[in-house]
């Protein structure tokens, strides 16, 4: 998440964790994932219903969650207890200063996530519409 | 992103801060993961 989290920098922008369980969660997933960056919860789930994140069983339970965890598993990843809601499905969003959405991606299922070029592209248009780019780049 | 810039969110401390006030300063990428397990 740190190297993710360098690239977007290069760019401008800054990555912004947002969960779902109890903030005293958060320390525990900090160490985890090896994040220093900002990391925030929302337990009563507002904001995952106001950008329409899914959040049911089949998007939870599937074939293709199945193949998802069989790749993490053998990556090293291993699923501890679950420290929020386990059928809550994540999504990205990537914003301007003005509050423009320049990107956005809402995970169908467990293990669906958006390639990191795709969020590294959005974030550089992001920070120009900020007026805030980070390193120049050669055309 | 209207629908979301007043939902208040918690950090680690138990201080509460506006989703809108992320975006302020700076571009960002907000990412939702599932859960913290």
């Amino acid at each position: 998440m740190n190297r993710e989290s360098e690239a977007f920098e290069r760019e401008g922008a800054e990555l912004v964790v947002v969960g779902n369980g109890a903030p005293n969660f958060i320390e525990g997933f900090r160490e985890r994932a090896g994040y220093s960056g900002r990391i925030y919860t929302d337990p009563e789930l507002r904001s995952h219903k106001a950008l329409e994140l899914r959040r049911d069983v089949r998007s939870t339970l599937s074939i293709r969650t199945l193949g998802r965890a069989v790749s993490a598993f053998r990556g090293g990843n291993r699923q501890t207890s679950v420290q929020g809601d386990a059928m809550q499905q994540g999504g990205v969003f990537v914003l301007s200063t003005d509050g423009e959405l320049v990107y956005s991606y809402r995970s169908e299922f467990a293990g669906d996530h958006p390639s990191i070029a795709d969020l590294v592209k959005a974030a550089r248009v992001a920070s120009q519409a900020s007026g805030t780019t980070g390193r120049t780049t050669a055309n | 992103m209207d629908a979301i810039r007043d939902i208040e969110i918690y950090g680690d401390d138990g201080e509460t801060v506006r989703l809108g006030e992320l975006w302020r300063e700076r571009p960002v990428v907000l990412v939702f993961v599932r859960h913290f397990g």
